[in-house]
């Protein structure tokens, strides 16, 4: 089955208030302990891209909890790169599926007599559509007895939506009235996902899909859980997002949106890697039959090459918009990304041996070294276009390219 | 907190890169442990260390200008 509904159930360019909701999908029953082990049982896996177990993430929660006085659950809906919609698309479409998701977590996840939670849905500034959708969802539902929610607006920039970013605004939000959404800094870096504020109170992160997905693993339960995949895909027409069943290939996917059958695709996005068209054709489109592959989803992100693309190009333009978004926070990502981005560029053009040596060293000096991910997923793209472009970098080492076979490079 | 009576502890050795500056004084002051890339940005290694590494590494962590490294028990 190629579309299935089970996080966007309201059909596209329309929005469920909460009547609609309740409607469709039924009133949200008091969440105890139980989801907790449901979502355990369907092993849910983080959509923002990294597909960490979501239950391990509330464990170090639920350590906290007895002696915390409040848990803050934030909803990630900053998408930050351009060719992600997925969650732009939930939050317009299904905001109040999100908003069950944050609220089922808290309840099941506080415990304790003084203990009390809050929802924070954390959003890029400009980001109206969503913005409005959401803020008409909480007073749709002001009237039920759920913890208080609101909204917190991120710079539109792509670090925004880095979970260390989110931790970090709520943190000083808290502490001196202001939000500041640079990446921050994780002492332990064996337990990035949840952090303490200086009250040792936690704050949990969730992708916005996630969320979404928690709640609806809330109201059906494990056995009824559908192990669908949101994805945008790059089309000449657009992005389009579309929710797929596991037994969706790359191959059926493509054709059901007449997107021509490319060399290679851009799979995860701006931090992902590129991927053969020949080994990924036949594979389901579902991050768990993937990691069997040795591949990710990440965020759901599908970019193919396009007939006329040149793929060494496209990665040098994607690494140099990566070094730009760069917050400039952390030395090999600020002095790294641009070294990067330019020794691409330089290669687009010609492929000299020695700027490739150079680019292979400086892309071995950026890795684990800066606060958060964004150098990390440039390097790991660029790097896989170098394998998977091997054939068309001989070609412009002759000053040749492949999408152009007979234009002859400047 | 890490006192030289820890002995038993794995230690290693951290550091913050947004604190960072790139001043470059812990490659002086533990030249057997870091050296700078070629952007003036220390590279630290990941390893646990031995005791030795630690009393050259005690020397970085206390001179460095902007207090970016420590020292951690490793998990």
């Amino acid at each position: 089955m190629l579309v299935d509904y089970f996080v966007l159930s309201a059909p596209a360019g329309q929005r469920e208030d909460y009547n609609a909701h309740i409607q469709r999908n039924g009133v949200l029953e008091r969440c105890d302990r139980s989801l907790i082990d449901a979502v355990a049982e369907v092993a849910l896996t983080g959509r923002g891209g990294a597909h960490f177990p979501v239950a391990r993430k509330w464990q170090p929660v639920l350590e906290a909890m007895p002696t915390a006085a409040r848990l803050t659950v934030v909803v990630n809906a900053a998408e930050g790169e351009p060719s992600s919609r997925k969650d732009a698309e939930i939050m317009r479409r299904n905001p109040h599926l999100v908003l069950d998701g944050a609220v089922a977590l808290s309840q099941s996840l506080v415990t304790g007599t003084y203990a009390a939670a809050d929802i924070v849905v954390w959003l890029h500034e400009g980001d109206d559509i969503s913005l409005s959708s959401i803020q008409r969802a909480m007073t749709e539902r002001a009237s039920l007895d759920e913890p208080p929610m609101r909204v917190m607006l991120a710079p539109a920039r792509y670090v925004s939506g880095e979970s260390t970013s989110v931790i970090r605004a709520v943190q000083s939000e808290r502490r001196t009235g202001k939000a500041t959404a640079f990446p921050r800094f994780t002492p332990d870096p064996a337990r990035p996902w949840i952090q303490d504020d200086a009250d040792g109170n936690p704050i949990l992160v969730h992708n916005c899909e996630t969320m979404a997905r928690i709640g609806q693993i809330a109201r059906v339960g494990a056995l009824s859980y559908r192990a669908t995949s949101l994805v945008t895909v790059t089309t000449p027409g657009g992005l389009r997002v579309l929710e797929v069943g596991p037994d969706t290939t790359f191959a059926t996917l493509l054709a059901s949106l007449g997107v021509v059958t490319p060399s290679a695709v851009l799979l995860g996005g701006y931090g992902g890697q590129w991927v053969e068209w020949l080994r990924i054709a036949d594979l389901p489109v579902d991050p768990d039959a993937l990691r069997t592959h040795g591949l990710s989803l990440g965020a759901g992100i599908i970019i193919p090459l396009a007939p006329d693309e040149c793929g060494l190009r496209k990665t040098a333009e994607i690494a140099s918009w990566m070094a730009g978004q760069s917050a400039k926070a952390c030395g090999p990502c600020t002095f790294g990304l641009p070294a990067v981005a330019e020794l691409m560029e330089k290669i687009s053009h010609k492929a000299k041996s020695r700027d490739l040596r150079e680019l292979r060293e400086v892309c071995g000096l950026i890795p684990g070294r800066g606060a958060c991910r964004h150098p990390d997923g440039t390097v790991r793209m660029v790097i896989s276009a170098l394998e998977v472009f091997a054939e068309d970098l001989d070609q412009h080492s002759h000053k040749h390219c492949l999408a152009h076979p007979r234009k002859h490079r400047r | 907190m890490n006192d030289s009576t820890t002995v038993m502890t794995n230690i290693v050795l951290r550091i913050n890169p947004q604190a960072c500056d790139g001043i470059g004084m812990c490659a002086h002051l533990a030249p057997d442990l870091i050296s700078l890339d070629r952007w003036g940005y220390p590279l630290i290694p990941t390893r646990v260390l031995d005791v030795e590494e630690i009393s050259q590494a005690t020397k970085a962590v206390k001179g460095c200008p902007r207090k970016a490294l420590h020292l951690s028990a490793d998990q």
